[in-house]
Protein backbone atom coordinates (compact mmCIF):
# COMPACT_ATOMS: atom_id res chain seq x y z
CA UNK A 1 0.00 0.00 0.00
CA UNK A 2 1.21 3.27 -1.05
CA UNK A 3 2.68 5.11 2.47
CA UNK A 4 0.51 8.25 3.01
CA UNK A 5 2.00 11.64 3.58
CA UNK A 6 1.22 13.13 6.44
CA UNK A 7 -0.62 16.10 6.27
CA UNK A 8 1.29 18.01 8.78
CA UNK A 9 5.30 17.95 9.86
CA UNK A 10 6.96 18.99 12.97
CA UNK A 11 10.08 19.63 12.11
CA UNK A 12 11.11 20.56 8.53
CA UNK A 13 14.79 18.98 8.60
CA UNK A 14 12.42 15.46 8.14
CA UNK A 15 11.18 16.29 4.97
CA UNK A 16 13.89 15.67 2.97
CA UNK A 17 14.12 12.17 3.70
CA UNK A 18 10.32 11.77 3.62
CA UNK A 19 10.38 12.92 0.33
CA UNK A 20 12.83 10.03 -1.01
CA UNK A 21 11.55 7.65 1.41
CA UNK A 22 7.80 8.41 -0.32
CA UNK A 23 9.36 8.57 -3.98
CA UNK A 24 8.22 12.06 -4.07
CA UNK A 25 11.05 12.95 -6.08
CA UNK A 26 12.93 11.68 -9.19
CA UNK A 27 16.28 11.97 -7.35
CA UNK A 28 16.51 15.57 -7.54
CA UNK A 29 15.79 17.35 -3.70
CA UNK A 30 12.70 19.04 -3.80
CA UNK A 31 11.23 21.71 -1.44
CA UNK A 32 7.96 20.82 1.15
CA UNK A 33 4.91 21.23 -0.53
CA UNK A 34 3.57 23.81 1.79
CA UNK A 35 0.00 24.16 2.38
CA UNK A 36 0.51 28.56 2.40
CA UNK A 37 2.88 27.78 -0.63
CA UNK A 38 0.79 26.20 -2.07
CA UNK A 39 -2.56 28.35 -1.62
CA UNK A 40 -0.40 31.25 -3.21
CA UNK A 41 0.29 28.96 -6.30
CA UNK A 42 -3.32 27.99 -6.85
CA UNK A 43 -4.31 31.82 -6.23
CA UNK A 44 -1.16 33.10 -9.15
CA UNK A 45 -2.95 30.25 -11.51
CA UNK A 46 -6.33 32.41 -11.72
CA UNK A 47 -7.88 29.01 -11.42
CA UNK A 48 -9.82 27.25 -8.56
CA UNK A 49 -7.74 24.92 -6.75
CA UNK A 50 -10.41 21.72 -7.82
CA UNK A 51 -10.70 22.60 -11.68
CA UNK A 52 -9.30 19.40 -12.98
CA UNK A 53 -6.93 20.23 -15.65
CA UNK A 54 -5.42 16.75 -17.31
CA UNK A 55 -5.33 13.33 -16.54
CA UNK A 56 -1.74 12.29 -16.27
CA UNK A 57 -1.67 8.71 -17.67
CA UNK A 58 -0.82 5.88 -16.45
CA UNK A 59 -2.02 6.36 -13.08
CA UNK A 60 -4.04 8.72 -14.60
CA UNK A 61 -3.80 10.21 -11.61
CA UNK A 62 -5.71 13.64 -11.26
CA UNK A 63 -4.19 16.63 -12.25
CA UNK A 64 -5.99 19.44 -10.10
CA UNK A 65 -4.61 22.80 -9.87
CA UNK A 66 -4.29 22.25 -6.40
CA UNK A 67 -2.47 18.78 -7.04
CA UNK A 68 -0.58 20.95 -9.62
CA UNK A 69 0.42 23.31 -7.12
CA UNK A 70 1.82 20.92 -5.01
CA UNK A 71 4.35 19.52 -7.80
CA UNK A 72 4.82 23.13 -8.59
CA UNK A 73 5.70 24.38 -4.95
CA UNK A 74 8.43 21.09 -4.58
CA UNK A 75 9.96 22.65 -8.13
CA UNK A 76 10.17 26.01 -6.31
CA UNK A 77 7.91 27.91 -8.76
CA UNK A 78 6.45 31.19 -8.08
CA UNK A 79 2.89 31.81 -8.36
CA UNK A 80 3.15 33.81 -11.73
CA UNK A 81 4.79 30.86 -13.19
CA UNK A 82 1.58 28.82 -12.71
CA UNK A 83 -0.31 30.25 -15.96
CA UNK A 84 2.28 29.06 -17.94
CA UNK A 85 2.50 25.54 -16.33
CA UNK A 86 -1.40 25.41 -16.45
CA UNK A 87 -0.73 26.28 -19.95
CA UNK A 88 1.33 23.55 -20.79
CA UNK A 89 -0.15 20.91 -18.77
CA UNK A 90 -3.66 22.05 -21.05
CA UNK A 91 -1.78 21.46 -24.41
CA UNK A 92 -0.35 18.00 -23.18
CA UNK A 93 -3.53 17.08 -22.37
CA UNK A 94 -4.62 17.41 -25.66
CA UNK A 95 -5.21 14.24 -28.05
CA UNK A 96 -2.38 14.79 -30.69
CA UNK A 97 -0.14 15.42 -27.68
CA UNK A 98 -0.66 11.32 -27.10
CA UNK A 99 0.49 11.86 -23.22
CA UNK A 100 -0.40 8.18 -22.46
CA UNK A 101 2.06 6.75 -25.23
CA UNK A 102 4.73 9.59 -25.23
CA UNK A 103 5.09 8.89 -20.93
CA UNK A 104 5.44 5.25 -21.95
CA UNK A 105 7.63 4.19 -24.46
CA UNK A 106 11.11 2.97 -25.48
CA UNK A 107 11.63 6.21 -27.62
CA UNK A 108 13.86 8.85 -25.90
CA UNK A 109 11.39 11.99 -26.40
CA UNK A 110 10.02 14.23 -23.50
CA UNK A 111 7.40 17.22 -23.91
CA UNK A 112 9.42 20.56 -24.39
CA UNK A 113 8.07 23.76 -23.27
CA UNK A 114 8.83 26.56 -25.15
CA UNK A 115 7.47 30.25 -24.01
CA UNK A 116 6.92 32.78 -26.40
CA UNK A 117 5.87 36.31 -26.77
CA UNK A 118 5.82 39.10 -23.84
CA UNK A 119 5.64 36.50 -20.87
CA UNK A 120 9.29 36.08 -21.85
CA UNK A 121 10.50 38.96 -20.58
CA UNK A 122 7.69 39.59 -18.21
CA UNK A 123 8.67 36.30 -16.22
CA UNK A 124 12.89 37.59 -16.64
CA UNK A 125 13.52 34.08 -18.74
CA UNK A 126 16.24 33.41 -20.50
CA UNK A 127 16.27 32.80 -23.71
CA UNK A 128 20.46 32.79 -24.37
CA UNK A 129 23.42 30.82 -23.29
CA UNK A 130 22.43 27.63 -21.88
CA UNK A 131 19.07 28.04 -22.60
CA UNK A 132 18.40 23.95 -22.91
CA UNK A 133 20.01 23.36 -19.34
CA UNK A 134 17.33 26.19 -17.70
CA UNK A 135 20.77 28.58 -17.96
CA UNK A 136 20.31 29.18 -14.27
CA UNK A 137 16.97 30.84 -14.53
CA UNK A 138 14.51 30.13 -11.60
CA UNK A 139 11.39 30.27 -14.35
CA UNK A 140 12.64 28.25 -16.85
CA UNK A 141 14.18 25.61 -14.42
CA UNK A 142 11.03 25.51 -12.27
CA UNK A 143 8.17 25.34 -14.78
CA UNK A 144 10.01 22.35 -16.98
CA UNK A 145 10.62 20.76 -13.41
CA UNK A 146 6.94 21.35 -11.84
CA UNK A 147 6.13 19.74 -15.44
CA UNK A 148 7.85 16.90 -14.63
CA UNK A 149 6.99 16.40 -10.82
CA UNK A 150 3.68 16.05 -11.46
CA UNK A 151 4.16 13.39 -14.57
CA UNK A 152 6.25 11.75 -12.06
CA UNK A 153 3.71 12.33 -8.90
CA UNK A 154 0.43 11.59 -10.67
CA UNK A 155 1.35 9.54 -13.70
CA UNK A 156 3.53 7.42 -11.44
CA UNK A 157 6.07 7.30 -14.56
CA UNK A 158 8.88 5.62 -12.59
CA UNK A 159 11.87 3.78 -14.61
CA UNK A 160 11.14 -0.01 -16.03
CA UNK A 161 7.27 -0.04 -14.39
CA UNK A 162 5.56 1.11 -16.11
CA UNK A 163 8.10 3.33 -18.25
CA UNK A 164 9.90 1.48 -20.92
CA UNK A 165 12.12 4.33 -22.51
CA UNK A 166 15.69 2.76 -22.94
CA UNK A 167 17.83 5.30 -22.53
CA UNK A 168 15.90 8.34 -20.80
CA UNK A 169 16.53 11.87 -21.63
CA UNK A 170 17.99 15.16 -19.65
CA UNK A 171 15.15 17.05 -20.48
CA UNK A 172 13.24 14.26 -18.20
CA UNK A 173 14.65 16.64 -14.87
CA UNK A 174 13.51 19.93 -16.46
CA UNK A 175 13.07 20.90 -20.55
CA UNK A 176 11.47 24.43 -21.08
CA UNK A 177 13.07 27.28 -23.07
CA UNK A 178 11.77 30.95 -23.63
CA UNK A 179 12.08 32.39 -27.57
CA UNK A 180 14.45 34.82 -27.64
CA UNK A 181 13.00 38.54 -27.98
CA UNK A 182 15.74 39.17 -30.53
CA UNK A 183 14.22 36.99 -33.31
CA UNK A 184 13.28 38.43 -36.34
CA UNK A 185 10.24 36.69 -36.89
CA UNK A 186 7.50 36.86 -35.36
CA UNK A 187 6.62 34.94 -32.38
CA UNK A 188 6.16 30.89 -32.40
CA UNK A 189 2.78 31.03 -30.90
CA UNK A 190 1.80 33.75 -33.40
CA UNK A 191 3.17 32.03 -36.48
CA UNK A 192 1.28 28.98 -35.30
CA UNK A 193 -2.17 30.77 -35.28
CA UNK A 194 -2.58 32.37 -31.38
CA UNK A 195 -3.36 35.75 -31.45
CA UNK A 196 -2.14 36.41 -28.10
CA UNK A 197 0.33 39.03 -26.73
CA UNK A 198 2.27 35.35 -25.20
CA UNK A 199 1.78 31.58 -25.52
CA UNK A 200 2.80 28.05 -24.41
CA UNK A 201 4.41 25.44 -27.33
CA UNK A 202 4.72 21.93 -25.66
CA UNK A 203 6.23 19.23 -28.27
CA UNK A 204 7.84 15.87 -27.70
CA UNK A 205 11.17 15.75 -28.56
CA UNK A 206 15.16 14.53 -27.97
CA UNK A 207 17.26 16.18 -26.71
CA UNK A 208 19.46 19.18 -29.11
CA UNK A 209 21.47 17.71 -31.54
CA UNK A 210 24.37 20.44 -32.22
CA UNK A 211 24.69 21.48 -35.84
CA UNK A 212 27.86 23.86 -36.63
CA UNK A 213 28.04 26.47 -39.45
CA UNK A 214 31.31 24.38 -40.46
CA UNK A 215 32.31 24.78 -43.89
CA UNK A 216 28.97 27.20 -44.88
CA UNK A 217 29.55 30.15 -46.96
CA UNK A 218 26.38 32.88 -46.52
CA UNK A 219 24.22 31.23 -49.06
CA UNK A 220 21.12 30.29 -46.92
CA UNK A 221 20.17 26.92 -48.83
CA UNK A 222 24.18 25.69 -47.81
CA UNK A 223 23.39 26.79 -44.60
CA UNK A 224 19.89 25.00 -44.23
CA UNK A 225 21.12 21.97 -45.95
CA UNK A 226 24.26 22.05 -43.02
CA UNK A 227 20.60 21.95 -40.22
CA UNK A 228 18.91 19.08 -42.73
CA UNK A 229 21.22 16.67 -42.70
CA UNK A 230 20.91 16.46 -38.90
CA UNK A 231 17.29 16.67 -39.43
CA UNK A 232 17.48 13.42 -41.66
CA UNK A 233 19.48 11.03 -39.92
CA UNK A 234 19.46 6.96 -40.73
CA UNK A 235 17.98 6.09 -37.31
CA UNK A 236 15.59 8.54 -36.78
CA UNK A 237 12.12 8.64 -35.53
CA UNK A 238 11.23 10.95 -38.33
CA UNK A 239 13.51 9.65 -41.34
CA UNK A 240 11.44 6.65 -41.10
CA UNK A 241 8.20 7.55 -39.95
CA UNK A 242 7.95 11.32 -40.62
CA UNK A 243 5.94 13.27 -37.79
CA UNK A 244 7.39 16.74 -36.61
CA UNK A 245 10.83 18.59 -36.14
CA UNK A 246 12.20 21.59 -34.23
CA UNK A 247 14.77 23.04 -35.53
CA UNK A 248 16.16 25.92 -33.16
CA UNK A 249 18.24 29.15 -34.63
CA UNK A 250 20.39 31.52 -32.84
CA UNK A 251 19.68 35.34 -32.83
CA UNK A 252 22.35 35.60 -35.05
CA UNK A 253 21.90 32.70 -37.38
CA UNK A 254 18.09 34.18 -37.81
CA UNK A 255 18.87 37.63 -38.78
CA UNK A 256 21.64 36.17 -41.27
CA UNK A 257 18.58 34.16 -42.89
CA UNK A 258 16.65 36.65 -42.08
CA UNK A 259 18.72 39.29 -44.01
CA UNK A 260 18.71 37.19 -46.86
CA UNK A 261 14.78 37.20 -47.64
CA UNK A 262 13.83 34.35 -45.22
CA UNK A 263 10.61 34.10 -43.46
CA UNK A 264 9.86 31.60 -41.00
CA UNK A 265 7.72 29.99 -43.85
CA UNK A 266 11.02 30.12 -46.35
CA UNK A 267 13.82 28.65 -43.47
CA UNK A 268 10.44 25.79 -43.10
CA UNK A 269 10.01 25.32 -46.73
CA UNK A 270 13.88 25.19 -47.48
CA UNK A 271 14.23 22.61 -44.74
CA UNK A 272 11.40 20.49 -45.96
CA UNK A 273 13.16 20.46 -49.48
CA UNK A 274 16.41 19.64 -48.23
CA UNK A 275 15.92 17.18 -45.35
CA UNK A 276 15.31 14.08 -47.12
CA UNK A 277 16.96 10.77 -47.80
CA UNK A 278 16.90 8.02 -50.38
CA UNK A 279 14.48 5.35 -50.13
CA UNK A 280 17.20 2.69 -51.02
CA UNK A 281 19.73 4.34 -48.39
CA UNK A 282 17.49 4.16 -45.31
CA UNK A 283 16.79 -0.14 -46.41
CA UNK A 284 19.69 -2.23 -45.09
CA UNK A 285 18.22 -5.18 -43.88
CA UNK A 286 15.61 -6.55 -41.75
CA UNK A 287 11.58 -6.98 -41.40
CA UNK A 288 11.26 -3.05 -40.99
CA UNK A 289 12.46 -1.53 -43.54
CA UNK A 290 10.96 0.78 -46.67
CA UNK A 291 11.17 -1.56 -49.37
CA UNK A 292 10.41 -1.20 -53.42
CA UNK A 293 8.44 -4.54 -52.99
CA UNK A 294 5.13 -3.36 -51.86
CA UNK A 295 4.74 -5.73 -48.95
CA UNK A 296 7.27 -4.18 -47.45
CA UNK A 297 6.11 -0.28 -47.82
CA UNK A 298 5.50 1.69 -44.81
CA UNK A 299 1.73 1.98 -44.81
CA UNK A 300 1.97 5.29 -42.62
CA UNK A 301 3.69 7.81 -45.59
CA UNK A 302 1.58 9.35 -47.86
CA UNK A 303 0.05 7.98 -51.28
CA UNK A 304 2.63 10.72 -52.75
CA UNK A 305 5.88 9.12 -51.65
CA UNK A 306 6.52 6.78 -54.77
CA UNK A 307 7.71 3.72 -52.39
CA UNK A 308 8.39 1.69 -55.80
CA UNK A 309 11.54 3.72 -57.03
CA UNK A 310 14.42 3.20 -54.30
CA UNK A 311 15.66 7.04 -55.85
CA UNK A 312 12.54 8.43 -54.36
CA UNK A 313 13.54 11.18 -51.90
CA UNK A 314 11.07 11.20 -48.90
CA UNK A 315 11.10 14.25 -46.88
CA UNK A 316 11.52 13.88 -42.92
CA UNK A 317 7.87 15.50 -42.17
CA UNK A 318 4.50 15.37 -44.26
CA UNK A 319 4.69 19.32 -44.87
CA UNK A 320 6.63 22.34 -44.34
CA UNK A 321 4.70 23.62 -40.91
CA UNK A 322 5.49 20.43 -39.15
CA UNK A 323 8.74 21.80 -39.04
CA UNK A 324 8.94 24.10 -35.75
CA UNK A 325 11.02 27.12 -35.91
CA UNK A 326 12.03 28.55 -33.07
CA UNK A 327 14.86 31.60 -32.11
CA UNK A 328 16.58 31.07 -28.90
CA UNK A 329 20.34 30.66 -27.84
CA UNK A 330 23.31 32.67 -27.20
CA UNK A 331 23.48 35.77 -29.50
CA UNK A 332 26.56 35.28 -30.35
CA UNK A 333 28.08 32.72 -33.05
CA UNK A 334 25.90 31.36 -35.94
CA UNK A 335 24.26 28.07 -34.50
CA UNK A 336 21.55 25.45 -35.02
CA UNK A 337 20.35 23.07 -33.11
CA UNK A 338 17.96 19.89 -34.34
CA UNK A 339 15.34 18.19 -32.46
CA UNK A 340 14.10 15.55 -33.76
CA UNK A 341 10.38 14.39 -32.65
CA UNK A 342 8.76 11.44 -31.71
CA UNK A 343 7.80 10.42 -35.08
CA UNK A 344 4.59 10.06 -36.55
CA UNK A 345 3.64 8.29 -33.16
CA UNK A 346 2.28 11.86 -31.13
CA UNK A 347 4.17 14.13 -29.51
CA UNK A 348 2.99 17.08 -31.54
CA UNK A 349 3.08 20.36 -31.17
CA UNK A 350 0.29 22.10 -29.23
CA UNK A 351 0.14 25.64 -28.71
CA UNK A 352 -1.95 27.71 -26.07
CA UNK A 353 -2.23 31.45 -25.75
CA UNK A 354 -1.97 32.43 -22.00
CA UNK A 355 -5.27 33.37 -20.17
CA UNK A 356 -6.01 37.33 -19.73
CA UNK A 357 -2.98 37.92 -22.48
CA UNK A 358 -5.03 38.00 -25.34
CA UNK A 359 -7.04 35.02 -26.82
CA UNK A 360 -6.67 31.47 -25.21
CA UNK A 361 -7.51 29.97 -28.48
CA UNK A 362 -5.66 26.35 -28.81
CA UNK A 363 -4.03 25.06 -32.03
CA UNK A 364 -3.08 22.07 -32.05
CA UNK A 365 -0.92 20.14 -34.71
CA UNK B 1 6.11 24.87 14.91
CA UNK B 2 3.68 22.67 13.08
CA UNK B 3 4.03 22.83 8.86
CA UNK B 4 0.94 21.38 6.95
CA UNK B 5 1.98 19.76 3.84
CA UNK B 6 -0.02 18.98 0.62
CA UNK B 7 0.39 15.57 -0.99
CA UNK B 8 1.62 16.15 -4.68
CA UNK B 9 0.20 12.72 -5.69
CA UNK B 10 -3.37 14.13 -4.85
CA UNK B 11 -4.32 12.29 -1.82
CA UNK B 12 -4.50 13.78 1.48
CA UNK B 13 -3.99 11.44 4.70
CA UNK B 14 -7.29 12.86 5.86
CA UNK B 15 -8.66 10.61 3.43
CA UNK B 16 -7.52 7.77 3.91
CA UNK B 17 -5.65 4.58 2.05
CA UNK B 18 -7.06 4.44 -1.41
CA UNK B 19 -9.52 1.65 -1.85
CA UNK B 20 -8.79 -1.29 -4.75
CA UNK B 21 -11.71 -1.42 -7.13
CA UNK B 22 -14.07 -4.61 -5.51
CA UNK B 23 -12.29 -8.17 -6.41
CA UNK B 24 -15.09 -10.23 -8.91
CA UNK B 25 -16.76 -12.89 -7.23
CA UNK B 26 -17.07 -16.29 -8.70
CA UNK B 27 -16.48 -15.92 -12.92
CA UNK B 28 -19.62 -16.92 -14.64
CA UNK B 29 -19.63 -20.15 -16.99
CA UNK B 30 -20.35 -18.06 -20.15
CA UNK B 31 -16.83 -15.93 -20.29
CA UNK B 32 -15.74 -13.06 -22.83
CA UNK B 33 -12.01 -12.17 -22.95
CA UNK B 34 -10.58 -9.95 -24.82
CA UNK B 35 -6.74 -9.46 -26.10
CA UNK B 36 -5.64 -5.90 -27.29
CA UNK B 37 -2.27 -6.39 -29.40
CA UNK B 38 -0.11 -3.49 -30.09
CA UNK B 39 0.56 -3.09 -34.18
CA UNK B 40 1.61 -6.96 -35.19
CA UNK B 41 3.08 -6.25 -37.72
CA UNK B 42 5.74 -4.24 -36.09
CA UNK B 43 6.44 -6.34 -33.02
CA UNK B 44 9.79 -7.02 -32.89
CA UNK B 45 9.93 -8.81 -29.21
CA UNK B 46 8.10 -11.49 -27.60
CA UNK B 47 5.36 -12.98 -29.75
CA UNK B 48 2.32 -11.46 -28.16
CA UNK B 49 -0.05 -12.72 -30.11
CA UNK B 50 1.32 -16.25 -30.00
CA UNK B 51 0.75 -15.99 -25.97
CA UNK B 52 -2.82 -14.65 -26.17
CA UNK B 53 -3.50 -18.15 -27.60
CA UNK B 54 -1.77 -19.69 -24.85
CA UNK B 55 -3.85 -17.87 -22.14
CA UNK B 56 -6.70 -18.93 -24.74
CA UNK B 57 -6.18 -22.70 -24.15
CA UNK B 58 -5.67 -22.59 -20.75
CA UNK B 59 -8.83 -20.37 -20.01
CA UNK B 60 -10.82 -22.49 -22.54
CA UNK B 61 -9.89 -26.05 -20.77
CA UNK B 62 -11.86 -24.40 -17.21
CA UNK B 63 -14.53 -22.66 -19.36
CA UNK B 64 -15.90 -24.35 -22.09
CA UNK B 65 -18.55 -21.69 -22.97
CA UNK B 66 -15.32 -19.20 -23.64
CA UNK B 67 -15.79 -16.27 -25.95
CA UNK B 68 -12.82 -14.07 -27.51
CA UNK B 69 -12.54 -10.75 -28.47
CA UNK B 70 -9.25 -9.90 -30.50
CA UNK B 71 -7.71 -7.26 -32.32
CA UNK B 72 -4.72 -5.09 -33.06
CA UNK B 73 -4.54 -1.62 -32.89
CA UNK B 74 -3.68 -0.03 -36.51
CA UNK B 75 -0.74 1.99 -34.71
CA UNK B 76 1.49 0.60 -31.34
CA UNK B 77 1.85 3.81 -29.76
CA UNK B 78 -1.58 5.64 -30.08
CA UNK B 79 -4.34 4.49 -27.86
CA UNK B 80 -7.31 2.08 -29.15
CA UNK B 81 -10.19 4.90 -30.63
CA UNK B 82 -13.58 4.03 -29.60
CA UNK B 83 -14.41 2.15 -32.26
CA UNK B 84 -12.26 -0.79 -31.18
CA UNK B 85 -12.78 -0.19 -27.74
CA UNK B 86 -16.89 -0.79 -28.13
CA UNK B 87 -16.02 -4.30 -29.96
CA UNK B 88 -14.25 -4.86 -25.51
CA UNK B 89 -17.93 -3.70 -23.91
CA UNK B 90 -19.26 -7.14 -22.72
CA UNK B 91 -15.27 -8.26 -22.16
CA UNK B 92 -14.84 -9.86 -18.19
CA UNK B 93 -11.65 -8.60 -18.72
CA UNK B 94 -8.86 -7.10 -21.27
CA UNK B 95 -5.59 -8.55 -21.74
CA UNK B 96 -3.35 -5.94 -23.74
CA UNK B 97 0.81 -5.79 -24.35
CA UNK B 98 2.35 -3.16 -23.35
CA UNK B 99 5.99 -3.78 -24.92
CA UNK B 100 6.51 -3.81 -28.75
Amino acid sequence: MTELLPAELDDLRDWTELAYRLRLTDGLPVFPPLREVVDDLIAGSGRRGDDLIALIPPRDGHATVEAIAANAAMAGALPEHMPVIVAALEAMAEPEHNLRGLLLTTHGCWPLVIVSGDEVSRLDMATSEMVFSGAGNRANVAIGRAIKLVTWNLGDTFPGEPVKEVFGHPGRLTYCIAESPDSPWEPLHRARGVDADSGVTVFACESPHSVAMWACDDEPRTRLAQAADAMAIRGSNNTHTMGEVLVVFTPSEARHLADRGYGRAAVQRGLFELARRRIGDIRPRGPLRPDTAPEHWYSWWPDWVDQSDEDTLVPVVEKPEDIHVVVAGADSIPWIAVCPGWGHLGGFAVTRGLPGRGSDREVGA
Amino acid sequence: MTYRLVDPRGTTSGAGPAQLAPRPGAIPDRLTVGFLMNEVSRQTGPDFTGYTYVIEDELRGRHPDLHIVRDAKPVLSRPADRAMLEKYRDCRGVVTGLAK
